[in-house]
Protein backbone atom coordinates (compact mmCIF):
# COMPACT_ATOMS: atom_id res chain seq x y z
CA UNK A 1 0.00 0.00 0.00
CA UNK A 2 2.88 2.18 0.76
CA UNK A 3 4.71 2.37 -2.44
CA UNK A 4 1.33 2.75 -4.14
CA UNK A 5 -0.11 5.75 -2.29
CA UNK A 6 3.87 7.70 -2.99
CA UNK A 7 3.12 6.94 -6.72
CA UNK A 8 -0.47 8.27 -6.45
CA UNK A 9 1.11 11.45 -4.87
CA UNK A 10 4.13 12.06 -6.95
CA UNK A 11 3.11 10.34 -10.24
CA UNK A 12 5.21 7.91 -12.07
CA UNK A 13 8.92 9.63 -12.91
CA UNK A 14 8.67 12.11 -15.25
CA UNK A 15 12.35 13.33 -14.63
CA UNK A 16 15.43 11.14 -15.04
CA UNK A 17 16.26 10.02 -11.22
CA UNK A 18 20.02 10.65 -11.68
CA UNK A 19 20.43 14.02 -9.59
CA UNK A 20 23.81 15.33 -10.16
CA UNK A 21 22.51 17.57 -13.13
CA UNK A 22 19.17 18.36 -12.49
CA UNK A 23 18.07 21.97 -11.77
CA UNK A 24 17.11 23.39 -8.25
CA UNK A 25 13.62 22.54 -8.74
CA UNK A 26 13.79 19.09 -9.96
CA UNK A 27 16.36 17.66 -7.30
CA UNK A 28 13.85 19.63 -4.29
CA UNK A 29 10.72 17.54 -6.19
CA UNK A 30 12.76 14.33 -6.25
CA UNK A 31 13.53 14.96 -2.13
CA UNK A 32 10.16 15.74 -1.60
CA UNK A 33 9.14 12.13 -2.97
CA UNK A 34 12.02 10.52 -1.32
CA UNK A 35 10.70 12.02 1.98
CA UNK A 36 7.41 11.03 1.06
CA UNK A 37 8.35 7.37 0.55
CA UNK A 38 10.44 7.21 3.87
CA UNK A 39 7.18 8.84 5.81
CA UNK A 40 4.58 6.59 4.30
CA UNK A 41 7.06 2.87 5.11
CA UNK A 42 7.36 4.40 8.39
CA UNK A 43 3.57 4.64 8.55
CA UNK A 44 2.84 1.37 7.67
CA UNK A 45 4.98 -0.30 10.11
CA UNK A 46 3.61 2.20 13.15
CA UNK A 47 0.65 -0.33 12.11
CA UNK A 48 2.48 -3.44 13.23
CA UNK A 49 2.90 -2.27 16.74
CA UNK A 50 -0.56 -0.75 16.44
CA UNK A 51 -2.51 -4.02 15.20
CA UNK A 52 -0.90 -5.70 18.19
CA UNK A 53 -2.83 -3.66 20.80
CA UNK A 54 -5.16 -6.43 21.64
CA UNK A 55 -2.20 -8.88 22.46
CA UNK A 56 -0.78 -6.61 24.67
CA UNK A 57 -3.47 -5.16 27.07
CA UNK A 58 -4.51 -6.43 30.39
CA UNK A 59 -8.26 -6.39 30.06
CA UNK A 60 -10.99 -6.34 28.27
CA UNK A 61 -11.24 -2.09 29.57
CA UNK A 62 -7.81 -1.16 28.53
CA UNK A 63 -8.72 -2.60 24.76
CA UNK A 64 -12.12 -1.23 25.13
CA UNK A 65 -10.28 2.44 25.51
CA UNK A 66 -7.49 1.33 22.92
CA UNK A 67 -10.75 1.23 20.44
CA UNK A 68 -12.13 4.31 21.47
CA UNK A 69 -8.71 5.91 21.14
CA UNK A 70 -8.40 4.83 17.35
CA UNK A 71 -11.58 6.16 16.88
CA UNK A 72 -11.08 9.59 18.04
CA UNK A 73 -7.67 9.84 16.58
CA UNK A 74 -9.86 8.77 13.26
CA UNK A 75 -12.72 11.33 13.66
CA UNK A 76 -9.75 14.18 14.33
CA UNK A 77 -7.98 12.92 11.20
CA UNK A 78 -11.87 13.40 9.52
CA UNK A 79 -11.83 16.72 10.72
CA UNK A 80 -9.02 17.69 10.03
CA UNK A 81 -9.08 16.77 6.41
CA UNK A 82 -11.96 19.27 5.94
CA UNK A 83 -10.98 21.89 8.35
CA UNK A 84 -7.70 21.59 9.00
CA UNK A 85 -6.65 22.42 5.68
CA UNK A 86 -9.05 24.74 4.25
CA UNK A 87 -9.69 27.01 7.42
CA UNK A 88 -12.63 26.57 7.18
CA UNK A 89 -14.08 25.28 10.96
CA UNK A 90 -17.11 23.20 11.02
CA UNK A 91 -18.83 22.55 14.32
CA UNK A 92 -20.72 20.46 13.13
CA UNK A 93 -19.28 17.07 12.51
CA UNK A 94 -21.63 15.96 15.68
CA UNK A 95 -23.81 15.73 13.15
CA UNK A 96 -22.48 13.42 10.37
CA UNK A 97 -20.70 11.46 13.43
CA UNK A 98 -24.57 10.63 14.58
CA UNK A 99 -26.21 10.22 11.00
CA UNK A 100 -23.49 7.77 10.07
CA UNK A 101 -24.23 5.87 13.51
CA UNK A 102 -28.37 6.23 12.83
CA UNK A 103 -27.77 5.52 9.02
CA UNK A 104 -25.99 2.33 10.20
CA UNK A 105 -28.55 1.80 13.15
CA UNK A 106 -31.50 1.98 11.16
CA UNK A 107 -30.31 0.51 8.31
CA UNK A 108 -29.60 -2.67 10.45
CA UNK A 109 -32.72 -2.34 13.28
CA UNK A 110 -35.47 -1.21 10.61
CA UNK A 111 -34.21 -2.94 7.54
CA UNK A 112 -32.20 -5.79 7.84
CA UNK A 113 -29.12 -4.61 6.09
CA UNK A 114 -25.76 -6.93 7.39
CA UNK A 115 -23.45 -4.41 8.87
CA UNK A 116 -20.93 -4.11 6.23
CA UNK A 117 -23.94 -2.98 3.73
CA UNK A 118 -24.52 -0.61 6.77
CA UNK A 119 -21.44 1.05 6.76
CA UNK A 120 -21.52 1.82 3.04
CA UNK A 121 -25.05 3.40 3.60
CA UNK A 122 -23.73 5.56 5.69
CA UNK A 123 -20.66 6.62 4.14
CA UNK A 124 -22.95 7.47 0.87
CA UNK A 125 -25.44 9.19 2.97
CA UNK A 126 -23.53 11.16 4.76
CA UNK A 127 -21.94 12.38 1.89
CA UNK A 128 -24.80 13.36 0.66
CA UNK A 129 -25.71 15.43 3.80
CA UNK A 130 -21.89 16.97 3.82
CA UNK A 131 -22.38 18.11 -0.13
CA UNK A 132 -25.80 19.43 0.72
CA UNK A 133 -24.82 21.15 4.10
CA UNK A 134 -21.84 22.51 2.09
CA UNK A 135 -23.69 24.30 -0.63
CA UNK A 136 -25.85 26.07 1.93
CA UNK A 137 -22.65 26.85 4.63
CA UNK A 138 -19.67 27.12 2.25
CA UNK A 139 -20.74 30.80 1.09
CA UNK A 140 -19.79 31.61 4.86
CA UNK A 141 -16.58 32.35 6.25
CA UNK A 142 -15.03 31.96 9.60
CA UNK A 143 -17.56 32.38 12.91
CA UNK A 144 -20.33 32.90 10.56
CA UNK A 145 -19.47 29.43 8.85
CA UNK A 146 -19.16 27.78 12.45
CA UNK A 147 -22.27 28.79 14.12
CA UNK A 148 -23.89 27.79 11.00
CA UNK A 149 -22.54 24.14 11.04
CA UNK A 150 -23.27 23.82 14.90
CA UNK A 151 -26.42 25.26 14.18
CA UNK A 152 -27.39 22.76 11.57
CA UNK A 153 -25.91 19.78 13.47
CA UNK A 154 -28.33 20.94 16.70
CA UNK A 155 -31.03 20.80 14.52
CA UNK A 156 -30.32 17.42 13.34
CA UNK A 157 -30.26 16.22 16.51
CA UNK A 158 -33.33 17.71 17.60
CA UNK A 159 -35.32 16.06 14.31
CA UNK A 160 -33.78 12.84 15.45
CA UNK A 161 -35.00 13.49 18.96
CA UNK A 162 -38.39 14.60 17.42
CA UNK A 163 -39.12 11.60 14.77
CA UNK A 164 -40.00 9.12 17.37
CA UNK A 165 -41.60 7.21 15.29
CA UNK A 166 -38.15 6.48 13.18
CA UNK A 167 -35.77 6.80 15.61
CA UNK A 168 -37.48 6.07 18.85
CA UNK A 169 -36.75 9.72 19.79
CA UNK A 170 -34.42 9.92 23.33
CA UNK A 171 -34.77 6.25 24.10
CA UNK A 172 -32.93 5.27 21.70
CA UNK A 173 -33.01 1.79 20.27
CA UNK A 174 -30.57 -1.73 20.40
CA UNK A 175 -28.81 -2.95 17.09
CA UNK A 176 -30.09 -6.59 16.20
CA UNK A 177 -26.79 -7.34 14.35
CA UNK A 178 -24.42 -5.32 16.67
CA UNK A 179 -21.05 -6.89 17.23
CA UNK A 180 -21.89 -9.20 20.21
CA UNK A 181 -20.55 -12.06 19.13
CA UNK A 182 -17.67 -10.49 17.22
CA UNK A 183 -14.43 -10.44 19.72
CA UNK A 184 -13.22 -6.87 21.50
CA UNK A 185 -9.59 -8.02 19.65
CA UNK A 186 -11.57 -7.82 15.80
CA UNK A 187 -13.64 -4.34 16.76
CA UNK A 188 -10.56 -2.98 17.71
CA UNK A 189 -8.97 -3.80 14.47
CA UNK A 190 -12.06 -2.57 12.11
CA UNK A 191 -11.32 0.97 13.99
CA UNK A 192 -7.71 0.74 13.16
CA UNK A 193 -8.48 -0.28 9.72
CA UNK A 194 -11.15 2.82 9.11
CA UNK A 195 -8.22 5.19 10.98
CA UNK A 196 -5.49 3.58 8.72
CA UNK A 197 -7.57 4.17 5.84
CA UNK A 198 -8.12 7.92 6.61
CA UNK A 199 -4.77 8.52 7.27
CA UNK A 200 -3.44 7.23 3.72
CA UNK A 201 -6.49 9.23 2.46
CA UNK A 202 -5.79 11.86 3.84
CA UNK A 203 -1.81 11.67 2.59
CA UNK A 204 -2.64 11.29 -0.61
CA UNK A 205 -4.70 14.05 -1.03
CA UNK A 206 -2.03 16.42 0.83
CA UNK A 207 0.64 15.95 -1.33
CA UNK A 208 -1.54 15.61 -4.43
CA UNK A 209 -2.44 19.09 -6.25
CA UNK A 210 -5.49 18.86 -4.48
CA UNK A 211 -4.05 19.43 -1.12
CA UNK A 212 -1.65 22.17 -1.95
CA UNK A 213 -5.12 23.59 -3.74
CA UNK A 214 -7.05 23.05 0.01
CA UNK A 215 -3.70 25.05 1.69
CA UNK A 216 -4.11 27.31 -0.77
CA UNK A 217 -7.80 28.29 0.07
CA UNK A 218 -7.19 28.54 3.63
CA UNK A 219 -4.00 31.32 2.56
CA UNK A 220 -6.25 33.16 0.44
CA UNK A 221 -9.47 32.20 -1.06
CA UNK A 222 -9.22 34.89 -3.99
CA UNK A 223 -5.95 34.84 -4.93
CA UNK A 224 -6.55 30.74 -5.35
CA UNK A 225 -9.42 31.93 -7.05
CA UNK A 226 -7.81 34.03 -9.46
CA UNK A 227 -4.97 31.48 -10.22
CA UNK A 228 -7.98 29.52 -12.40
CA UNK A 229 -8.56 27.66 -9.27
CA UNK A 230 -12.41 26.72 -8.31
CA UNK A 231 -11.98 27.19 -4.63
CA UNK A 232 -15.70 26.02 -4.25
CA UNK A 233 -15.74 22.73 -5.79
CA UNK A 234 -12.25 22.01 -3.66
CA UNK A 235 -14.31 22.85 -0.61
CA UNK A 236 -17.39 21.14 -1.32
CA UNK A 237 -15.83 17.77 -2.49
CA UNK A 238 -13.63 17.58 0.75
CA UNK A 239 -16.07 18.72 2.81
CA UNK A 240 -18.49 15.64 0.96
CA UNK A 241 -15.32 13.28 1.90
CA UNK A 242 -14.76 14.51 5.47
CA UNK A 243 -18.35 14.10 6.46
CA UNK A 244 -18.45 10.78 4.95
CA UNK A 245 -15.53 9.60 6.73
CA UNK A 246 -16.73 11.14 10.02
CA UNK A 247 -20.10 9.03 9.26
CA UNK A 248 -18.28 5.85 8.96
CA UNK A 249 -17.00 6.16 12.05
CA UNK A 250 -20.16 7.14 13.57
CA UNK A 251 -21.76 3.98 11.71
CA UNK A 252 -18.46 1.56 13.19
CA UNK A 253 -19.66 3.33 16.77
CA UNK A 254 -22.97 2.01 16.32
CA UNK A 255 -22.05 -1.21 16.01
CA UNK A 256 -19.38 -1.75 18.69
CA UNK A 257 -21.65 0.09 21.03
CA UNK A 258 -24.80 -1.71 20.25
CA UNK A 259 -27.22 0.56 21.33
CA UNK A 260 -28.07 4.31 20.20
CA UNK A 261 -29.46 7.11 21.98
CA UNK A 262 -29.26 10.36 20.31
CA UNK A 263 -27.14 12.22 22.86
CA UNK A 264 -24.67 9.56 22.51
CA UNK A 265 -23.60 9.91 19.07
CA UNK A 266 -25.35 13.61 18.27
CA UNK A 267 -24.42 15.75 21.48
CA UNK A 268 -22.37 19.03 20.20
CA UNK A 269 -19.75 17.82 22.49
CA UNK A 270 -18.37 15.14 19.67
CA UNK A 271 -18.31 17.72 17.31
CA UNK A 272 -16.29 20.77 19.72
CA UNK A 273 -13.73 17.65 20.97
CA UNK A 274 -12.78 16.65 17.05
CA UNK A 275 -11.76 20.38 17.46
CA UNK A 276 -9.89 20.47 20.04
CA UNK A 277 -7.78 17.62 19.61
CA UNK A 278 -7.06 18.68 16.07
CA UNK A 279 -6.14 22.18 17.46
CA UNK A 280 -4.28 20.86 20.29
CA UNK A 281 -2.04 18.68 18.21
CA UNK A 282 -1.63 20.84 15.12
CA UNK A 283 -4.59 22.07 12.25
CA UNK A 284 -3.60 21.34 8.85
CA UNK A 285 -0.98 18.70 9.51
CA UNK A 286 -1.16 14.65 9.56
CA UNK A 287 0.24 13.99 12.72
CA UNK A 288 -1.12 16.92 14.43
CA UNK A 289 -5.10 15.03 14.95
CA UNK A 290 -3.31 12.11 15.29
CA UNK A 291 -1.32 12.79 18.46
CA UNK A 292 -4.51 15.04 19.90
CA UNK A 293 -6.56 12.50 19.61
CA UNK A 294 -4.91 10.11 21.15
CA UNK A 295 -3.41 12.15 24.18
CA UNK A 296 -7.04 13.54 24.37
CA UNK A 297 -8.37 10.14 25.06
CA UNK A 298 -5.79 8.69 27.07
CA UNK A 299 -4.37 11.45 29.24
CA UNK A 300 -7.56 11.73 31.07
CA UNK A 301 -7.70 8.00 31.34
CA UNK A 302 -4.30 7.71 32.62
CA UNK A 303 -4.47 10.44 35.14
CA UNK A 304 -7.93 10.35 36.55
CA UNK A 305 -7.79 6.60 36.15
CA UNK A 306 -11.71 6.75 34.80
CA UNK A 307 -13.95 8.65 32.22
CA UNK A 308 -16.19 11.33 34.72
CA UNK A 309 -16.59 15.20 34.12
CA UNK A 310 -13.07 15.86 34.89
CA UNK A 311 -12.28 15.82 31.36
CA UNK A 312 -13.94 18.75 30.87
CA UNK A 313 -11.28 20.63 32.80
CA UNK A 314 -8.81 18.89 30.69
CA UNK A 315 -10.09 19.93 27.66
CA UNK A 316 -10.39 23.76 28.74
CA UNK A 317 -7.34 23.97 30.38
CA UNK A 318 -5.21 22.44 27.15
CA UNK A 319 -6.98 24.49 24.35
CA UNK A 320 -5.88 27.62 26.59
CA UNK A 321 -2.27 26.61 27.07
CA UNK A 322 -2.34 25.90 23.38
CA UNK A 323 -3.97 28.92 22.62
CA UNK A 324 -1.38 31.34 24.54
CA UNK A 325 2.10 29.34 24.14
CA UNK A 326 1.49 27.06 20.84
CA UNK A 327 -0.75 28.80 18.10
CA UNK A 328 -0.14 25.92 15.75
CA UNK A 329 -0.50 23.00 18.13
CA UNK A 330 2.09 20.69 19.17
CA UNK A 331 2.64 19.57 15.84
CA UNK A 332 2.49 22.03 14.29
CA UNK A 333 4.87 24.58 15.89
CA UNK A 334 7.76 21.49 15.44
CA UNK A 335 6.77 21.70 11.74
CA UNK A 336 7.39 25.39 11.76
CA UNK A 337 10.79 25.55 13.70
CA UNK A 338 13.98 25.24 11.59
CA UNK A 339 14.79 21.42 12.30
CA UNK A 340 11.83 20.87 9.57
CA UNK A 341 12.44 20.69 6.03
CA UNK A 342 10.29 23.60 4.72
CA UNK A 343 7.11 21.77 2.65
CA UNK A 344 7.52 18.30 4.04
CA UNK A 345 3.85 17.90 5.03
CA UNK A 346 2.91 15.47 7.61
CA UNK B 1 1.95 59.00 -34.23
CA UNK B 2 2.25 55.27 -33.50
CA UNK B 3 -0.20 53.26 -35.33
CA UNK B 4 -2.52 50.97 -32.17
CA UNK B 5 -1.81 47.30 -32.74
CA UNK B 6 -5.50 46.31 -34.86
CA UNK B 7 -5.42 43.53 -32.83
CA UNK B 8 -8.12 43.93 -29.65
CA UNK B 9 -7.46 41.17 -27.43
CA UNK B 10 -9.95 42.30 -24.46
CA UNK B 11 -12.43 45.22 -24.68
CA UNK B 12 -14.87 46.35 -22.31
CA UNK B 13 -18.26 48.50 -23.14
CA UNK B 14 -19.97 50.43 -20.93
CA UNK B 15 -18.65 49.17 -17.68
CA UNK B 16 -20.74 50.81 -14.84
CA UNK B 17 -20.91 50.00 -11.34
CA UNK B 18 -22.45 51.74 -8.29
CA UNK B 19 -22.04 51.17 -4.83
CA UNK B 20 -25.08 52.51 -3.15
CA UNK B 21 -25.63 55.88 -4.61
CA UNK B 22 -22.39 56.23 -5.56
CA UNK B 23 -21.17 56.00 -9.11
CA UNK B 24 -17.47 54.18 -8.77
CA UNK B 25 -17.68 53.69 -12.69
CA UNK B 26 -19.56 55.55 -14.95
CA UNK B 27 -19.78 54.03 -18.78
CA UNK B 28 -16.42 53.01 -19.26
CA UNK B 29 -15.21 51.64 -22.58
CA UNK B 30 -11.64 50.64 -23.20
CA UNK B 31 -9.62 48.25 -24.92
CA UNK B 32 -6.29 46.31 -24.59
CA UNK B 33 -4.60 45.27 -27.89
CA UNK B 34 -2.64 42.44 -28.48
CA UNK B 35 1.37 42.68 -27.72
CA UNK B 36 0.96 45.84 -26.10
CA UNK B 37 1.29 47.04 -22.53
CA UNK B 38 -2.07 49.63 -21.86
CA UNK B 39 -1.81 51.45 -18.97
CA UNK B 40 -5.07 52.76 -16.49
CA UNK B 41 -3.78 55.81 -14.52
CA UNK B 42 -6.14 58.12 -12.31
CA UNK B 43 -6.51 59.76 -9.01
CA UNK B 44 -7.09 57.74 -5.84
CA UNK B 45 -10.98 56.93 -5.52
CA UNK B 46 -11.50 57.41 -9.96
CA UNK B 47 -12.69 53.76 -10.17
CA UNK B 48 -9.60 51.95 -11.55
CA UNK B 49 -9.80 48.98 -9.32
CA UNK B 50 -13.00 48.87 -9.27
CA UNK B 51 -12.83 48.58 -13.45
CA UNK B 52 -9.99 45.91 -12.94
CA UNK B 53 -12.46 43.79 -10.28
CA UNK B 54 -15.11 43.97 -12.86
CA UNK B 55 -12.88 42.56 -16.15
CA UNK B 56 -11.67 40.01 -13.62
CA UNK B 57 -14.57 38.94 -12.11
CA UNK B 58 -14.47 39.63 -8.78
CA UNK B 59 -16.88 42.46 -8.89
CA UNK B 60 -20.39 41.94 -10.90
CA UNK B 61 -20.84 45.06 -12.82
CA UNK B 62 -24.29 46.65 -12.99
CA UNK B 63 -24.03 47.51 -16.89
CA UNK B 64 -21.55 46.92 -19.77
CA UNK B 65 -19.66 43.78 -21.42
CA UNK B 66 -16.62 42.61 -21.14
CA UNK B 67 -14.98 40.48 -24.25
CA UNK B 68 -11.88 38.50 -24.38
CA UNK B 69 -10.90 37.78 -28.18
CA UNK B 70 -14.72 38.30 -28.74
CA UNK B 71 -16.03 36.02 -26.37
CA UNK B 72 -18.11 37.43 -23.51
CA UNK B 73 -16.84 36.90 -19.88
CA UNK B 74 -19.84 38.70 -17.97
CA UNK B 75 -21.23 36.16 -15.69
CA UNK B 76 -18.31 34.06 -15.55
CA UNK B 77 -16.76 33.30 -12.31
CA UNK B 78 -12.96 34.57 -11.28
CA UNK B 79 -11.72 31.28 -11.60
CA UNK B 80 -13.40 30.51 -15.43
CA UNK B 81 -11.77 34.22 -16.61
CA UNK B 82 -8.58 33.11 -15.14
CA UNK B 83 -8.41 30.09 -16.82
CA UNK B 84 -9.99 31.57 -20.06
CA UNK B 85 -6.96 34.12 -19.81
CA UNK B 86 -7.60 37.04 -18.13
CA UNK B 87 -5.13 36.95 -15.08
CA UNK B 88 -4.98 39.42 -12.33
CA UNK B 89 -2.55 40.10 -9.60
CA UNK B 90 -3.88 42.14 -6.67
CA UNK B 91 -2.63 45.94 -5.46
CA UNK B 92 -0.95 43.81 -2.42
CA UNK B 93 0.31 41.04 -3.00
CA UNK B 94 -1.59 37.62 -2.18
CA UNK B 95 1.32 34.78 -1.84
CA UNK B 96 0.79 31.82 0.14
CA UNK B 97 2.39 33.43 3.02
CA UNK B 98 2.88 29.40 4.59
CA UNK B 99 3.33 27.65 1.63
CA UNK B 100 6.66 27.21 -0.04
CA UNK B 101 7.66 29.46 -3.33
CA UNK B 102 7.76 25.86 -4.49
CA UNK B 103 4.20 24.94 -3.11
CA UNK B 104 3.33 28.57 -4.87
CA UNK B 105 4.00 27.50 -8.15
CA UNK B 106 3.30 23.49 -8.58
CA UNK B 107 -0.47 24.20 -6.82
CA UNK B 108 -2.30 25.02 -9.54
CA UNK B 109 -1.27 22.14 -11.96
CA UNK B 110 0.79 19.97 -9.77
CA UNK B 111 4.16 18.84 -9.13
CA UNK B 112 4.96 16.58 -11.94
CA UNK B 113 2.86 19.03 -14.69
CA UNK B 114 4.60 21.91 -13.09
CA UNK B 115 7.86 20.59 -13.60
CA UNK B 116 7.33 19.92 -17.24
CA UNK B 117 7.06 23.89 -17.83
CA UNK B 118 10.49 24.90 -18.88
CA UNK B 119 9.52 28.62 -19.25
CA UNK B 120 8.01 28.93 -16.13
CA UNK B 121 11.64 27.57 -14.47
CA UNK B 122 13.77 29.59 -16.68
CA UNK B 123 11.65 32.91 -15.75
CA UNK B 124 12.16 31.59 -11.90
CA UNK B 125 15.43 31.18 -12.22
CA UNK B 126 15.84 34.98 -13.80
CA UNK B 127 14.38 36.62 -10.83
CA UNK B 128 16.97 34.40 -9.02
CA UNK B 129 14.15 33.14 -6.79
CA UNK B 130 15.25 29.63 -8.01
CA UNK B 131 17.83 29.41 -4.28
CA UNK B 132 14.40 30.52 -2.19
CA UNK B 133 12.26 27.43 -3.28
CA UNK B 134 11.81 25.73 -0.28
CA UNK B 135 11.53 29.40 1.83
CA UNK B 136 7.77 30.11 2.76
CA UNK B 137 6.96 32.63 0.38
CA UNK B 138 5.92 34.32 3.88
CA UNK B 139 9.49 34.23 4.64
CA UNK B 140 10.32 36.59 1.50
CA UNK B 141 11.21 40.49 1.06
CA UNK B 142 8.41 42.24 -0.61
CA UNK B 143 9.70 43.10 -3.60
CA UNK B 144 10.74 39.26 -4.08
CA UNK B 145 7.12 38.69 -3.15
CA UNK B 146 5.61 40.42 -6.01
CA UNK B 147 8.38 38.76 -8.12
CA UNK B 148 6.57 35.70 -7.02
CA UNK B 149 3.46 36.98 -7.79
CA UNK B 150 4.45 38.09 -11.07
CA UNK B 151 6.07 34.83 -12.36
CA UNK B 152 2.90 32.46 -10.77
CA UNK B 153 0.70 34.99 -12.93
CA UNK B 154 2.35 34.61 -15.96
CA UNK B 155 2.63 30.42 -14.84
CA UNK B 156 -1.11 30.63 -16.36
CA UNK B 157 0.23 31.39 -20.07
CA UNK B 158 -2.61 34.51 -19.83
CA UNK B 159 -3.54 36.75 -23.37
CA UNK B 160 -3.98 39.63 -21.07
CA UNK B 161 -2.21 40.34 -17.49
CA UNK B 162 -3.54 42.47 -15.29
CA UNK B 163 -1.73 44.29 -13.18
CA UNK B 164 -2.96 46.37 -10.00
CA UNK B 165 -0.11 48.84 -9.27
CA UNK B 166 2.75 46.63 -9.90
CA UNK B 167 5.45 49.07 -8.73
CA UNK B 168 3.51 50.47 -5.14
CA UNK B 169 5.54 50.05 -1.93
CA UNK B 170 9.52 48.80 -3.82
CA UNK B 171 12.52 50.54 -3.80
CA UNK B 172 13.87 51.64 -7.18
CA UNK B 173 16.07 48.82 -8.14
CA UNK B 174 12.83 46.79 -7.64
CA UNK B 175 11.47 48.91 -10.02
CA UNK B 176 13.83 48.32 -12.69
CA UNK B 177 13.51 44.47 -12.46
CA UNK B 178 10.10 44.32 -12.43
CA UNK B 179 9.77 46.54 -15.40
CA UNK B 180 12.38 44.73 -17.27
CA UNK B 181 10.23 41.56 -16.18
CA UNK B 182 7.03 42.74 -17.56
CA UNK B 183 9.05 43.62 -21.28
CA UNK B 184 10.27 40.36 -21.23
CA UNK B 185 7.10 38.63 -20.11
CA UNK B 186 5.52 40.79 -23.17
CA UNK B 187 7.70 39.75 -25.20
CA UNK B 188 8.87 36.07 -24.45
CA UNK B 189 5.33 35.33 -23.39
CA UNK B 190 3.41 37.41 -26.22
CA UNK B 191 1.56 38.51 -23.68
CA UNK B 192 -0.81 41.77 -23.41
CA UNK B 193 -0.59 43.74 -20.17
CA UNK B 194 -2.90 46.03 -18.79
CA UNK B 195 -1.57 48.64 -15.77
CA UNK B 196 -2.43 50.73 -12.91
CA UNK B 197 -0.39 52.22 -11.43
CA UNK B 198 0.73 56.23 -10.09
CA UNK B 199 4.08 55.77 -11.31
CA UNK B 200 4.18 58.62 -13.83
CA UNK B 201 7.69 58.44 -14.82
CA UNK B 202 7.29 54.33 -15.35
CA UNK B 203 3.83 54.34 -16.89
CA UNK B 204 5.17 57.20 -20.01
CA UNK B 205 8.15 54.62 -20.41
CA UNK B 206 6.40 51.36 -20.52
CA UNK B 207 2.65 51.76 -21.92
CA UNK B 208 2.18 51.94 -25.36
CA UNK B 209 -1.61 53.07 -24.68
CA UNK B 210 -3.20 54.92 -21.56
CA UNK B 211 -6.59 55.34 -20.44
CA UNK B 212 -7.38 58.04 -17.47
CA UNK B 213 -10.26 57.79 -15.09
CA UNK B 214 -11.37 60.38 -13.61
CA UNK B 215 -14.28 60.32 -10.69
CA UNK B 216 -15.38 56.81 -12.69
CA UNK B 217 -15.36 58.33 -16.14
CA UNK B 218 -12.89 57.76 -18.60
CA UNK B 219 -11.66 61.58 -19.87
CA UNK B 220 -8.63 60.76 -22.32
CA UNK B 221 -6.91 58.32 -23.81
CA UNK B 222 -4.28 58.26 -26.28
CA UNK B 223 -0.26 57.22 -26.31
CA UNK B 224 1.95 58.83 -23.13
CA UNK B 225 2.95 61.83 -24.79
CA UNK B 226 -0.61 62.87 -25.81
CA UNK B 227 -2.37 62.11 -22.06
CA UNK B 228 0.98 63.72 -20.43
CA UNK B 229 -0.40 67.03 -22.18
CA UNK B 230 -3.87 66.77 -22.24
CA UNK B 231 -5.07 69.05 -19.77
CA UNK B 232 -8.22 67.37 -18.73
CA UNK B 233 -5.72 64.74 -17.26
CA UNK B 234 -3.39 67.26 -15.71
CA UNK B 235 -6.39 68.85 -13.91
CA UNK B 236 -7.95 65.81 -12.63
CA UNK B 237 -4.22 64.71 -10.94
CA UNK B 238 -2.89 68.13 -9.82
CA UNK B 239 -6.48 70.65 -9.69
CA UNK B 240 -6.50 73.16 -11.90
CA UNK B 241 -4.65 76.17 -12.43
CA UNK B 242 -1.41 74.86 -10.54
CA UNK B 243 0.39 73.15 -13.08
CA UNK B 244 1.58 75.18 -16.31
CA UNK B 245 3.11 72.24 -18.48
CA UNK B 246 3.31 68.44 -18.85
CA UNK B 247 6.14 67.37 -15.61
CA UNK B 248 7.42 64.18 -14.81
CA UNK B 249 6.43 62.67 -11.44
Amino acid sequence: MTEALADVTEGSPVVSLTTAGDPRHVRLALARRRQHRVAAGLGTLALIPLAMVPDIVANDYQLRVATFAVMYMGLATSWNLFSGFTGYPSFGHAAFFGLGAYTAGIGTARYGMPIWVALGAAFFLVALFALAMGLLTLRLKGHYFAVATLGIAEAIQAIVNWGKSYTKGTFGFALPLSATGVSYATQYRVMLGCFAAVVALTVTILWSRLGARLLAVREDEMATESLGVNAGLVKIVTLGLSGALTGLFGAVFAWVLGFLTPDSVFAARIGLEMVVMTIVGGMGTVLGPILGGLGFYLLPEILIGERNEMYLVWIGGLLVVTVLFLRRGVIGTLQHSRFWPRGLRL
Amino acid sequence: MKARSPDVVLEATGMTKRFGGVIAVKDVSLDVREHEVTGLIGPNGSGKTTTFSMIGGTIRPDDGEVRLRGESLSRRSPHEIARRGVVRTFQLTRVFPQMTVFENLTMRLGVRRTLAQDDLWELIHMVGLHVKLDAYAGELSYGQQKLLDLVRAVSMKPAVLLLDEPFAGVNATMERRLVDLIRYIRRAHQTSVFLIDHEMNVIMNLCDHIFVLANGSLICAGEPTHVQNDPATMEAYFGKGRITGPRSA
